[in-house]
């Protein structure tokens, strides 16, 4: 019969036997690469455990929320550039790896001889979405068309300062040039849209009759649409623009490292292709849609340019 | 400003409605026998222990409802009082929890000093003075954690400070600004801490029995009116999240696939919750015990009010030095963080405790010449263990729903199931959040249940025992069951004279076991299950169900590969329309035998659609577009290349003829049943090509087939017809006659979206690729079933 001291000792001891174990789970074993991700989970996590079966190789994800996507990520590497404790980056637009790279974060590191630290892949399209049920001559026609008075209050679109929706932001300001962009974008504010904390967050608002107009991305229509939600693109073009996926080498890697060879599965074919058929990428050939951005001129602005948006939307 | 206000707002409506309903509780309380108090605690634990989240999306829904179907204004503007709504559901036992704690030992007694008095006076002059203190010190702590909640304004679209920190940190990076912009909550919460820093809640259980009548009786109508209130808010704040997550068929559907996506979230947050209670718990029961410490209780109070997004904000520039990276790898941030801010659960609790012990026991131990230790171990512990793992259980639950405290220091690899149904909200999988939800729940009440049986045992109630233990271990078998991998899918009986039940395998998705548009099956001579799906992968699963292995098509550029069999040697005819081959894959998925050429002369192939073997080791093979036939090949005399034998078909209507050859199938008498899918109807020859005989008309009636894609027959001759346009699979005998039709449009289970194709096992179990469900469904054989 055991005494209450032999329990309380025992007890203590499993106490810290099992404090001990779980605090070992977390740290990162060999063979492990860690990857920043702002790829939507849900598409990411099959094609990285793929991964990890095909090479034994763990990936300890760092997966982005919608509601900051990218941009949480981006000032984490920003922060971490002198010391990276990414490996890989997977990004789901292509304007903050630009900034990740003027600023130095990937250093000298190449994806392969003579290539810069990062490539794209995969293309989304930005565009609008509307009911399905909306007659064809109820549809707005561009952009330009959402500070009308017809749509106050009745436009959806994710808050301008983070993910796709800032990029495209930006690129607009770019493309059209600082005086016209600024004069619609007060009047889009005026116009009270829903301001969501994710694209997916446009098209569900959209599908419930909330909102009429939905500027968004190309997928998460289509994964709205096989959901079963009864929402259309616009084929409206003129001031949309493609929104590639990129994978970056954030710490320097040798050319068997794991980080090397994440990498190089990302890039591959297979994953575009299981990205197309998830509805997480456009299918068909990688064609331009809308307008070609200005990347110099939206890197140059984009600390004021963000604060800016700040003030006019979020007052 | 606009922030500050709308912070504002939200708060005092959110307070107020939280005071109400506290009200209505804890009067309701006074009237309640022990059970009657059991079952008003279980309610308030179970609201509180309710995921944010769910009850979020439930109003969300409502609310549009209601603006839609009322015609309220649109705004983004209109929604604050919503999300008042929503914080004040979530918040309300708070008050009513601390208010009947305050009033605690005072109720047992308190009406007899004033025996006149009865209704509004009872409850002017008796309760309210008990429950009043509790109920101001509830409110705020309520009105603290609604200003400092950032996910569920967010998702009423109102812009509060906590979500102006959030958003100012994630474009900045500035600590600094986040704490600026967080300063009045910071305030609210010093200042709430400090107002409720005078009392702790003590709860009387005794003689509630005849306490609760006698106030019954003497509140009368205020009694009824005040229960009937509080009925009305336990169905909104949890009554109607938990029917809307019980009572939605996609919640059990995606219960095995989210638990098995997300066990690593789940087992995260276990851990997370329980390295937390027990840190609390231990650490609040050393406070407690240590003298003067009491009166810096309320500085762990504020901690616990200030938003947990500030608290971690510091910990991420600090994190990225290499000096803490050691210590940043691990859980041991996020566990630090998360006790240091409910630290003051643990602590109040144990205080309450040790306040309330019995001290002459230790004193004669210590008298005796035990050691402080020791005293304290056989004295004083036997008194307060029950308020330590009270305190644990609590800070175990505020642990796994907790988002915003650990969200930007977790390691990379670990992931908790709030952030990960956090994510799943975004995307919109309400399936899988819904899921999620119920296995935290389900963790949540397991300790509760193991804890009350545990308690009952001991105290001699061997029922009460049992029934505790048998819940807990109900609780944990159910989580059990979805997370281990695929035994436990979810079988549903079906009315059918052939099958007994319906299995759904796999989900939308692109990982292993998930399914994007599966179109064609085959079962081997083991039964196991291939599929192909339009990702260019097959997948194996064995008997039972569970993943095996998949490949990848090497090339899918033209197309994805569509129709399946089994050759002679038993392994799986894969064909690659497109490329106008087919493919004899082993089990590990090798490349055993590749043949076909493109062309339309006999022999070639234009599109071929389907394949199936007789018993001669024929193969039969259906194509469409420019040519619309069946083609006979036969075996290689040495092995190798199957050599053509005869074709017979062209485009049309009359017998013999075909639009779309979709599927076919051999029958036990090596006659070949052909699924002539535009033209609506079953074509059977004999293997020289002779038509036999037809069934099938467009339409929906039984008899008709709408796009019959895909056949099999079985060995006692019954056909399984699967129809693409009716979405359900018609049973006929060997005469053509129907036997019986299963299934129809919808997600359930047993219900199809355009199922693709069918498989037979040797068992007589049938296979469905529900095509646009992405999934397969398993029609489990009845015994002796249609034979």
């Amino acid at each position: 019969m055991p005494t209450a001291t032999t329990r309380a000792r025992f007890a203590g001891l499993v106490l810290l036997a099992w404090l001990g174990l779980i605090a070992g789970c977390g740290r990162a074993p060999s063979g492990s690469v860690t990857l920043y991700c702002s790829q939507d989970q849900p598409f990411a996590e099959g094609l990285l455990a793929e991964f990890t079966r095909e090479t034994g190789i763990e990936v300890r994800a760092v997966f982005d929320s919608e509601a900051t996507k990218t941009v949480g990520l981006a000032n984490r590497l920003l922060a971490e550039k002198e010391h990276p404790r990414a490996d890989v980056f997977w990004g789901n637009e292509d304007m903050r790896v630009r900034q990740l790279a003027t600023a130095g974060v990937f250093g000298t590191n190449q994806l392969g001889p003579g290539a810069p630290a990062w490539k794209a892949f995969g293309r989304r399209t930005r565009r609008l979405v509307v009911p399905a049920a909306l007659p064809p001559d109820s549809r707005p026609a561009s952009l330009v068309e959402l500070t009308n008075a017809r749509w106050k209050g009745r436009v959806s679109l994710a808050v301008p300062l983070m993910g796709t929706t800032s990029t495209h932001f930006h690129a607009l300001r770019a493309h059209w040039g600082e005086e016209r962009f600024e004069a619609w974008c007060r009047a889009l504010a005026a116009n009270q849209p829903f301001l969501e904390d994710g694209n997916s967050a446009v098209v569900r608002r959209v599908a419930r009759g909330e909102a009429t107009v939905g500027w968004t991305d190309s997928d998460d229509i289509r994964v709205a649409r096989r959901e079963g939600m009864a929402v259309e693109a616009l084929e409206v073009e003129g001031d949309m623009m493609t929104i590639p996926n990129v994978v970056a080498l954030v710490a320097p890697a040798g050319p068997d490292a794991p980080a090397r060879r994440l990498a190089a599965f990302l890039l591959s074919p297979l994953v575009e292709a299981r990205l197309v058929e998830a509805g997480a990428l456009d299918p068909g050939p990688p064609t331009r849609v809308g307008f070609e951005p200005d990347w110099d001129a939206m890197l140059a602005g984009l600390a004021p340019a963000t604060r800016w948006l700040e003030g006019v939307f979020r007052r | 400003m606009n922030a500050l206000w709308n912070t504002a707002w939200v708060t005092a409506l959110a307070a107020g409605m939280a005071w109400v309903a506290g009200a209505l509780a804890v009067v309701t309380w006074l009237g309640l026998g022990r059970r009657g108090r059991l079952l008003w605690l279980a309610a308030c634990v179970g609201t509180l222990a309710l995921p944010s989240f769910l009850v979020a999306n439930v109003w969300l829904e409502l609310s549009a409802a209601w603006r839609l179907a009322w015609g309220g204004e649109r705004s983004a503007t209109a929604m604050l009082p919503w999300a008042a709504v929503v914080l004040a559901s979530l918040g309300w036992p708070v008050p009513a929890l601390l208010a009947a704690g305050r009033a605690g030992g005072s109720v047992a007694g308190a009406l007899e000093a004033l025996p006149g008095l009865r209704g509004w006076a009872v409850l002017r002059w008796v309760a309210w003075p008990m429950v009043a203190g509790g109920l101001a010190t509830g409110t705020c702590v309520a009105a603290a954690l609604a200003a400092s909640s950032f996910s569920i304004p967010t998702l009423f679209q109102v812009r509060v400070l906590t979500e102006s920190i959030w958003v100012r940190f994630n474009t900045e990076l500035d600590v600094g600004a986040a704490w600026r912009a967080g300063l009045p909550l910071t305030l609210m919460a010093l200042g709430a801490a400090w107002m409720a820093r005078g009392g702790v809640a003590r709860w009387e259980w005794t003689g509630a029995g005849m306490e609760g009548r006698a106030w019954r009786g003497r509140l009368g109508g205020w009694w009824w009116a005040s229960a009937t209130g509080w009925a009305l808010v336990v169905a909104g704040s949890l009554g109607l999240p938990l029917m809307r997550l019980l009572g939605a068929s996609r919640t059990w559907e995606e219960w095995g696939p989210a638990l098995r996506a997300g066990g690593r979230a789940l087992a995260g947050s276990a851990g997370l919750g329980m390295a937390v209670a027990v840190a609390v718990a231990g650490l609040g029961m050393a406070l407690a015990s240590c003298q003067g410490a009491a009166r810096w209780r309320w500085v762990a109070w504020a901690v616990f009010m200030t938003p947990g997004i500030l608290w971690a904000t510091p910990w991420v520039p600090w994190l990225a030095r290499p000096a803490w990276r050691g210590l940043a790898d691990t859980a041991v941030v996020p566990w630090a963080l998360m006790t240091a801010r409910l630290l003051a659960v643990g602590w109040t609790t144990a205080s309450v405790a040790v306040e309330s012990a019995d001290a002459r026991a230790w004193e004669a131990l210590r008298m005796a010449g035990a050691g402080r230790w020791t005293a304290w171990r056989l004295a004083t512990w036997p008194q307060v263990r029950s308020a330590a793992a009270a305190a644990a259980m609590a800070t175990f639950v505020l642990a796994m729903w907790d988002v915003e405290t650990v969200v930007l220091v977790t390691p990379p690899g670990m992931e908790t199931a709030a952030a990960r149904v956090f994510n799943l909200l975004h995307y919109g999988h309400s399936g899988q959040v819904n899921a999620l939800c119920l296995a935290l729940m389900g963790m949540a009440l397991a300790p509760v249940l193991l804890w009350a049986g545990a308690t009952a045992g001991w105290r001699g109630r061997r029922g009460g025992g049992r029934a505790g233990m048998a819940g807990a271990v109900g609780v944990a078998a159910f989580l059990l069951a979805g997370c281990s991998g695929g035994d436990a899918r979810p079988r549903v009986a079906l009315e059918s004279k052939v099958f007994e039940a319906v299995e759904v395998i796999g989900s939308r998705g692109v990982g292993p076991g998930q399914f994007n548009k599966p179109r064609s099956l085959a079962c081997d001579r083991e039964d196991n299950l291939y599929v192909a799906d339009v990702t260019g992968r097959i997948q194996k699963f064995d008997r039972d169900g569970r993943f095996v292995r998949q490949w990848q098509m090497p090339v899918t550029d033209l197309g994805k590969p569509k129709g399946m069999g089994l050759d002679p040697a038993g392994r799986v005819l894969v064909v690659e329309p497109h490329y106008m081959r087919v493919n004899h894959f082993d089990g590990e998925g090798r490349l055993a035998l590749q043949w076909g050429t493109r062309g339309t002369n006999a022999g070639a192939f234009i599109l071929p659609r389907s394949v199936a073997v007789n018993s001669r080791g024929e193969y039969f093979l259906s194509e469409y577009t420019v040519v619309d036939r069946v083609q006979r090949f036969d075996p290689a005399p040495g092995g190798g290349a199957p050599v053509f034998g005869r074709a017979w078909g062209e485009p049309g209507d009359q017998p013999g003829q075909f639009n779309r050859a979709e599927g076919l199938a051999v029958g036990p008498d090596d006659l070949v049943y052909v699924a002539d899918s535009c033209n609506h109807r079953i074509q059977v020859f004999d293997r020289e090509g002779k038509f036999l005989r037809a069934h099938g008309r467009p339409g929906s009636n039984p008899g008709e087939f709408s796009y019959p894609y895909d056949v099999r027959v079985d060995a006692s001759g019954l056909q399984f017809v699967c129809e693409f346009g009716n979405s359900r699979v018609t049973v006929l005998d060997a005469a053509g006659t129907v036997v019986e039709v299963v299934g129809g449009p919808g997600a359930d289970a047993g219900r199809f979206a355009n199922p693709w194709s069918v498989a037979l096992d040797s068992r007589g179990n049938l296979y469905v690729a529900d095509s646009q469900n992405h999934r397969v469904q398993r029609l489990v054989r009845r015994a002796g079933g249609g034979r």
